[in-house]
């Protein structure tokens, strides 16, 4: 178990949360939602988010009913230890791809628009070398310092958003539904993987809260999860608002509507406070990924050490970063596509089946306790 | 120090073997003057008078006579009547002098007051030594401290003399709460250092802490405050003080009240505050004798000036070299217009300035007060002036490296602008190398290094990270005084019945 220094406040958790479930995505994902699911992209956030607050609601449940112990701790519990280390290979390798994909997006973002002279390795290297070191600083600092950039994150974004208020038309918004239902429940479907349904890693970070107050700590989580999904959805909204069913075609939707920002009739160019978002973002959801991958390969291998394998894990996810996307057409494939499929039938699936476990194994009588308390 | 052949320790009877045994001890030390008196009926009986003539600034003859009048007029009717033995019995039952006394029976004890300024008087046939506190030559009067200057507020400043300087805390705490711990350290300088803080508000483990840390330093000599620093501090190598200094009596009664340690050494004016929070330094004592609104403006000033000093140079290295389209094309146009014909990149052009206004810098503040503003002058005018007309450097590099400067001076504490000054290197380089995204790294790294950072163990960015927006009504802004007086943002009362009653939202934390 880790140190009282490795414990972390509820408002930490909860900006943490925002930080692994928001990340980049608020930049990422306006553009590619819009692509799939047109104007009614915003109702895909919506029955994506429901998604991910179920998915969120199993972890705490499993968190609150096996008093605090981490993901692999309870699936020892519940389906014995050779199997536990069995269905951890995925969701290492969920991790390992996630974190890779984070870093390569940032290097994606700056080659394809700010610096495009610039080679992959920088961007990646750099941007790895320090979520490692701050992963290496343990999870109270990192927490630490995620509730100073979170707001400001946010902040950015809201920023942009509102300067960009001469260029929504709200009647872009229409009409909504067509194509039909069917890319609306496609869009459901990516967003429900990411990044909603990427909430259910966050059962490797929860077990760091402090014992105490776990209503409160509920409260926070949900709360903090409605930010997220509120800010996504806001985001989604005003971008079709700006540019139509042409977002889709953007990459980077909320970097476009910031370089059309206009103040006393010049181009205010303003773009870079984007970038310091995505930075950020990033960067907060690597660090938090890297913790929880250290963690699940500290908790299987027993070390004693809980930190050592954050320097391999660092140096590994930066090969995979340069490595695993030959094109950016690949990157979207893998991203878009086949990460929500794995997000969605194999992390969320894994805490659902591990909270039925649960729910299975309680005696009635306990389950009667814990619904009076 | 050796002890005496003969006797190890104590001082002997025979006034001739204890001479002998303090001159050997204090050889080549011409400085301390040895005087042999007679008293007595027909001056029969000898005495000695030992003191440091450097240190002791008043007539020899003056403790003798008085001690001897003080003994003959109270003891043994005559002066002319005193003996060996009455001496013995009236200072060996400490009786009552117009002076001060205290009666030593050990050799190193007398040889480290004659050291420390005191005059030893010995007499034949006594094995015993009275030493009196002279007062000793004059040091620096207490003045306004000229590193923290105020336009209103108390002008009183630390000075060398230890005694004085808690004088003036005690003045300013007069409650029995004030404590004070004194701890001598080194065989050679014997400094005496004093730490003081106030019960029930300091927090115990960091009091514990900063007491264990202080464990060892008596077998080194220590000369100045910053040594202590050096000793106790988490992180040697880090840019950052985690230790303040100030000179300000108001400045370290806050702070004790704060609940923090101050620790005086003798000889030395500067008096470490521990721990020192990074919000501490941006504060100054004057922000709690204006008014508010202005308090509040001036600490709006100064964090932007922190990031200005910082960031600025780098900033603008980044936006013109690698991301040009993010400067408003007026300004970019004119930027240009200046730039043309300079035949170094920003990042050269920006070192060269930046190196100069350095050497200014340091140039100015060791020379002689009059030399050194001239220095700076001249300086200033050549290099901004002929480094323009030499198309050395550009108009704008000049006005970014003139406001950096400003901004750096615009930060209170001089520790703190150091570690901007050698941050600021860094961020050029990263902004050189990699624009707005080494930027963004260096920052990131920065503030894990900050966040990671402890003083006593505290986090350094307490309040920052972790984040307590109901501290920044006194970092931030500051708000009303009695707000803060009913309230105090450190001013942790500890249970106590000698406690005063709480504010509001008065905590333990």
């Amino acid at each position: 178990m880790q140190g009282r220094a490795d414990k972390l406040t509820t408002g930490q958790l909860a900006c943490f949360l925002i930080a692994v479930s928001m990340g980049s995505a608020i930049i990422f994902i306006p553009s590619s939602l819009i692509l799939t699911a047109g104007n009614g992209a915003w109702l895909s956030l919506l029955g994506a988010f429901g998604f991910g607050m179920i998915t969120l609601l199993c972890v705490l449940f499993l968190h609150r009913r096996h008093e605090g112990r981490d993901m692999v701790e309870y699936s020892r519990i519940l389906i014995g230890r050779t199997a536990t280390v069995i269905i951890m290979i995925p969701v290492i390798a969920m991790l390992l791809f996630a974190t890779a994909a984070i870093i390569a997006g940032i290097g994606a973002f700056f080659i394809s628009g700010m610096m495009p002279e610039t080679p992959l390795y920088i961007f990646c290297s750099f941007s790895l070398l320090v979520a490692t070191l701050t992963a290496r600083a343990g999870i109270a600092a990192a927490a630490r310092m995620f509730v100073l950039l979170v707001p400001i994150m946010i902040m950015f974004a809201v920023v942009v958003l509102v300067i960009a208020l001469p260029l929504y038309d709200w009647n872009r918004l229409l009409p909504i539904f067509d194509k039909g239902a069917g890319p609306i429940l496609h869009g459901l479907f990516i967003t429900a993987g990411f990044p909603f349904g990427e909430v259910c890693l966050f059962a490797l970070i929860l077990p760091y809260a402090g014992k105490d107050n776990s209503r409160l700590l509920s409260v926070r989580l949900l709360l903090a999860f409605g930010i997220t999904g509120i800010s996504m959805v806001i985001a989604t909204l005003c971008t079709i608002a700006a540019f139509g069913a042409a977002a889709g075609h953007f990459n980077y939707s909320l970097y476009q509507l910031a370089s059309n920002i206009e103040i006393g009739g010049t181009n205010e160019r303003i773009e870079a406070v984007i970038g310091v978002a995505l930075i950020l973002g990033s960067y907060m959801k690597a660090t938090g990924y890297i913790i929880a991958l250290n963690r699940v390969l500290s908790k299987i291998s027993g070390v004693k050490d809980e930190r050592a394998f954050i320097y391999p894990l660092g140096l590994l996810c930066t090969l995979l970063s340069l490595t695993l996307f030959s094109s950016p057409a690949d990157f979207q494939y893998l991203v878009y596509q086949v990460w929500p499929f794995t997000v969605i039938f194999v992390g969320c699936l894994l805490i659902y089946a591990l909270a039925g476990l649960t729910l299975a194994r309680t005696k009635p009588a306990s389950r009667a306790q814990e619904a009076e308390r | 120090m050796k002890p005496s052949p003969a006797n190890p320790e104590l001082l002997t009877e025979d006034l001739s073997a204890n001479r002998r045994s303090l001159e050997q001890l204090l050889g080549k030390c011409d400085d301390v003057i040895f005087d042999v008196l007679t008293y007595g009926d027909n001056l029969d009986y000898k005495a000695l008078s030992v003191y440091c003539s450097s240190l002791v600034a008043v007539d020899r003859n003056h403790y003798m006579m008085q001690s001897l009048e003080d003994l003959s007029g109270r003891r043994s009717g005559r002066a002319e009547s005193v003996t060996p033995a009455s001496v013995e019995r009236y200072f060996g039952q400490e009786g009552a002098t117009s002076q001060g006394m205290r009666i030593v029976t050990e050799l190193e004890a007398a040889i480290n007051l004659i050291l420390q300024g005191f005059v030893v008087l010995m007499f034949d046939g006594w094995n015993r030594a009275v030493a009196y506190q002279a007062p000793s030559f004059d040091k620096r009067q207490v003045t306004e401290p000229v590193s923290e200057p105020v336009v209103q507020g108390p002008r009183e400043g630390t000075v060398e003399r230890l005694s004085t300087n808690l004088g003036m805390i005690r003045q300013r705490l007069q409650t029995p709460r004030l404590k004070i711990e004194f701890l001598v350290a080194g065989d050679t300088t014997k400094t005496t250092i004093a730490m003081c803080y106030l019960d029930n508000a300091v927090i115990p483990t960091v009091l514990n802490e900063f007491q264990s840390r202080l464990q060892g330093i008596e077998q080194y000599d220590v000369p100045e405050t910053s040594f202590i620093e050096d000793w106790v501090q988490d992180s040697k190598y880090s840019p950052f003080p985690q230790y303040r200094y100030t000179e300000r009596t108001d400045a370290i009664a806050a702070a004790i009240m704060d609940g923090r340690i101050a620790v005086l050494v003798d000889n030395s004016p500067m008096v470490l505050i521990a721990p020192a929070l990074l919000t501490d330094f941006l504060g100054t004592s004057e922000d709690y004798y204006v008014r508010t609104v202005f308090a509040t403006m001036i600490r709006l000033l100064r964090i932007g000036a922190f990031f200005i000093a910082l960031m600025l140079p780098s900033l603008y290295i980044a936006l013109s070299t690698f991301h040009p389209e993010m400067i408003p094309t007026v300004l970019l146009l004119a930027i240009l217009d200046t730039r043309e014909g300079i035949p170094f990149p920003a990042f050269i052009e920006a070192l060269i300035m930046e190196i100069s206004f350095e050497l200014l810098r340091e140039a100015g503040i060791r020379l002689p007060r009059p030399v050194g503003s001239a220095v700076s002058i001249v300086g200033a005018l050549v290099i901004g002036q002929a480094a323009i007309m030499a198309k050395i450097s550009s108009p704008i590099m000049v006005i970014v490296v003139a406001l950096t400067g400003i901004a750096s001076f615009a930060i209170p504490h001089y520790d703190i602008a150091i570690a901007i000054r050698i941050l600021r290197f860094p961020f050029m380089v990263a902004a050189t190398l990699l624009g707005g995204f080494g930027l963004m790294i260096c920052s990131l790294l920065l503030l894990l290094h900050l966040t990671c950072l402890r003083t006593l163990g505290q986090p350094y960015l307490t309040s920052i990270a972790p984040l307590k927006l109901s501290d920044w009504r006194d970092i931030v802004v500051r708000a009303p005084l009695t707000t803060m007086l009913k309230n105090p943002r450190n001013r942790r009362l500890l249970p106590s019945e000698s406690a005063p009653p709480r504010g509001r939202r008065g905590r333990a934390r």
